[in-house]
């Protein structure tokens, strides 16, 4: 009994000064509500020192704002390579006649070293703003470092707080000075125009993948699963900053870069590329949604047909099989169209059996390129089954 | 008047975002780890045996309605060994909020304001929580009724934003016996977060009604939440890539993209968390605060306020050097740590106090106790609220 009347005790005292306390709002050893109320300002106003902005504000003109990474490794001496691509501060916000019209639109620096990060900070010897990497749009490895080992580039990119791995990666045909060097007419910035064809390809022809990305790749790689990258190559004789924009030229093939084929990534290396074709039926078999347009053949005479993945049915396990339903159109139909129900029927079998049959064609490569599905162990073991459906008509019902 | 008295829902809300607090930043990675495809589980297992500890802290707030946890401890053990438990109370919820704050610095330190000092984030953090805890916890219940909407719409929406790379292929072959296996074995779980709500025994005595029934939903909602946010980071990031990530949840929504328009939008996630870590050291302010002075009672609160502040901004910079010792600390150590805490201080004052019933005056002797608690509170409260307590006496 005795330890209660102690608790009694203790909690009746304490609760009864917190009613104390809550019930007289200034106890009087405190100093006048006036003296109060300014001690409180001043403290507040003193803390506001303390605010975050001090250490880590950026102005708008002290940046480089990036556009586009490339990285190059030599595989023999192990020298890192990396190219920032750098907007113009003059071009970003011009207009007609304004200063910094004629300049290009954006700069690239180059530095090289044993380590990515050694390298990008001493891109300060050559760089008079702080690098800013938040915007850009693309990453480019050289043919060489991508057939060598791709970890250093997903690392670099992953590693920085501030870049997102969520753009896509291509992968240079040429020697990344000569891509890296050249401008792009149409869009101001390399990255940009670059980003928005992998968009326009990935839709309108299904010769890029969905899951290009920094991220994807990563994923795809800890899973060895593959991942077909785009590829770039650069077009025209001499490609140089002069670029047709300024130097007033129609000619798009002066200086621009170009989107072809596909390499083929694996436990972070490249183990191959792919024609038109092929990613055509590695996208289809992947499950990618875009148009495609194809020539096919239908009794020796040539058609052309766009067509669309509709449904696919995967079935895994120990006989995995992939049934694919093509949805065909028209819509470029100008050397023939079908006229009967039964002529369709006909160009129908014949397409999803040609296509059958590259699908078929590729799985069978697959172990050689080093392509893989998603769930599959061995493309090779796929039995795959297209089946088309006419769904679209073009405008004419007939060719001229 | 109902100054100091919090209503049952505000209380529910407290104690979900104290057990959401750094989870989330914090414990993803490791979690993933652990548990693989199916780590979503683990605070849902995790939180269930948050809700049976929680049944251990009712039951001894039952004994002694109306009295925190400092109280009770006094009362239990009388004077001296009341006060060193309360005294290593105090010590238990400084160490916390001190890897509270740390957390904090280094996960903005880590992303977006990568060169302002650390002590910059403690201090500013440490100026408003002593600021709210000494206008007492109906401010404190009432600044987190305010914000929940604010943190809770936005998190859900970006996270929402971020299923745009979702894909269902992450989550199979689900249920493997091994990851299983990995999920059950994850212990930390238990520590952290679920048997740190114990700070929360500091508040019960101002909650207005249903204060067990609102425990135990905030530990179930918290729990379902956390599992939520897990199975969302699976989806949208994939398990390789989460385990090698520091702050997954930053990265998840860095990579949300709406048309190209909607870019780096992570300073919205950031500051959620800011927000969510703000409360839960709020709370763990206020517990470390009101132990000490209901403990040792002085005078004056300004000392106090200030002496705790000071220790606090002291820990945190010095509690661990990095981000690896504190993964570690938390692997082998967290859930040691904190089951003393928070199960064997109270089952040793349950202990206590059940033995002191059974020796007393058998059943007359509970009633007694409780009537006389009853009578403790009617006293305490009285000059507040005068209905408060009176009625859960016999419940």
């Amino acid at each position: 009994m005795r330890a209660w009347t102690l608790a009694k005790h203790v909690s009746g005292g304490r609760i009864g000064r917190r009613a104390t306390a809550r019930l007289v709002p200034a106890p009087a050893d405190v100093p006048p509500s006036a003296w109060r109320r300014a001690a409180v300002c001043l403290a507040l106003a003193l803390t506001a020192v303390l605010l975050a902005s001090c250490w880590d504000k950026t102005e708008l003109n002290e940046l480089a704002i990036v556009t586009m990474i490339g990285l190059d490794e030599d595989p023999d001496t192990g020298r890192k390579t990396i190219f920032y691509q750098v907007v113009n501060p003059l071009t970003a916000v011009t207009i007609k006649g304004a200063a910094g019209g004629n300049q290009a639109p954006v700069y690239t620096y180059q530095a090289s070293g044993r380590s990515l990060g050694e390298i990008r900070s001493s891109l300060y010897r050559i760089l008079p703003r702080k690098l800013f990497v938040s915007y850009y749009r693309a990453v480019v490895v050289s043919e060489r470092m991508a057939r060598h080992d791709l970890r250093d580039m997903v690392n670099m990119i992953e590693f920085q707080p501030e870049g997102r791995a969520s753009v896509p990666v291509l992968v240079a045909r040429e020697p990344m000075e000569k891509v890296m060097y050249t401008l792009t007419p149409m869009e101001m910035y390399p990255g940009e125009s670059v980003t928005l064809r992998l968009s326009l390809l990935k839709d309108e022809s299904l010769l890029v993948g969905k899951r290009i990305a920094v991220r994807d790749l990563a994923e795809r790689m800890e899973r060895s699963e593959s991942v077909v990258l785009p590829m770039l190559e650069t077009v025209g004789e001499s490609p140089s900053p002069e670029f047709s924009r300024l130097t007033g030229t129609v000619d798009s093939r002066h200086s621009n870069m170009q989107i072809t084929g596909g390499a083929v990534i694996r436990d972070y290396r490249m183990t191959g590329t792919l024609n038109d074709h092929q990613l055509i039926a590695y996208n289809l078999l992947k499950g990618n949604r875009g148009w495609f347009v194809r020539q096919f053949r239908l009794d020796g005479k040539p058609i052309t047909l766009t067509g669309k993945l509709g449904r696919i049915e995967r079935r895994l396990g120990a006989a995995p099989r992939i049934l694919l339903h093509i949805d065909l159109a028209l819509y470029f139909a100008v050397e023939h169209i079908p006229k009967t129900e039964q002529e369709l029927k006909r160009l129908e079998q014949e397409v999803a059996a040609q296509l059958e049959d590259e699908l078929k064609e590729l799985c069978r490569q697959g172990q050689k390129l080093g392509l893989t599905l998603p769930n599959i162990r061995n493309p090779e073991d796929v039995r795959v089954k297209v089946i088309a459906h006419l769904k679209h008509i073009g405008s004419i019902n007939q060719p001229f | 008047m109902g100054a100091t008295v919090i209503r049952g829902s505000q209380f529910y809300f407290l104690t979900v975002n104290f057990c959401i607090g750094t989870t989330l930043f914090v414990l993803i990675p490791s979690l993933v780890q652990a548990g693989g495809r199916d780590s979503w589980l683990i605070p849902l297992w995790g939180g269930a045996c948050g809700m049976f500890f929680a049944l251990l802290w009712i039951w001894l707030y039952r004994l002694y309605p109306g009295l925190s946890l400092a109280q009770i401890s006094l009362a239990a053990l009388g004077r001296p060994l009341g006060t060193v438990v309360a005294t290593l109370y105090y010590l238990h919820f400084s160490v916390i909020a001190g890897f509270v704050l740390r957390n904090l610095s280094d996960f903005l330190t880590g992303t977006i304001l990568p060169k302002t000092p650390g002590p910059v984030f403690h201090i500013m953090f440490l100026a408003v929580a002593s600021y709210a805890a000494a206008q007492g916890v109906e401010t404190i219940a009432r600044l987190n009724q305010l914000l929940t909407p604010l943190l809770a719409f936005p998190f859900w929406f970006v996270i929402l934003l971020a299923t745009v790379n979702w894909d269902w292929s992450r989550f199979v072959p689900a249920f493997q016996p091994e990851t299983l296996a990995g999920v059950f074995r994850f212990h930390t779980i238990l520590g952290f977060p679920f048997l740190e709500p114990v700070a929360l025994l500091m508040i019960f005595p101002f909650v207005d009604g249903k204060t067990g029934r609102m425990l135990m939903a905030g530990i179930a909602t918290a729990a379902a939440s956390i599992s939520l946010t897990v199975f969302a980071i699976i989806g949208s990031l994939g398990v390789e890539r989460t385990t090698k990530m520091t702050f997954p949840i930053y990265s998840l929504v860095q990579e949300v993209a709406v048309n190209d328009v909607i870019i780096n939008i992570q300073s919205v996630i950031s500051i959620i968390l800011l927000t969510l870590i703000f409360i839960k050291l709020q709370v763990l302010y206020y517990a470390a605060f009101e132990t000490l002075r209901q403990t040792f009672r002085p005078v004056m609160r300004w000392p106090l306020l200030l002496g705790v502040s000071m220790v606090l901004a002291g820990i945190a910079p010095s509690i661990i050097e990095n981000g690896i010792q504190n993964s570690e600390w938390r692997k082998n150590f967290t859930f040691a740590h904190d089951a003393i805490f928070g199960l064997g201080f109270p089952a040793l004052l349950l202990a206590v106090t059940l033995i002191r019933l059974a020796a007393g005056k058998r059943p007359g002797a509970g009633r007694g106790v409780q009537a006389g608690a009853g009578a403790r509170s009617a006293t305490g409260k009285g000059a507040q609220s005068g209905s408060g307590m009176g009625p859960r006496t016999g419940g």
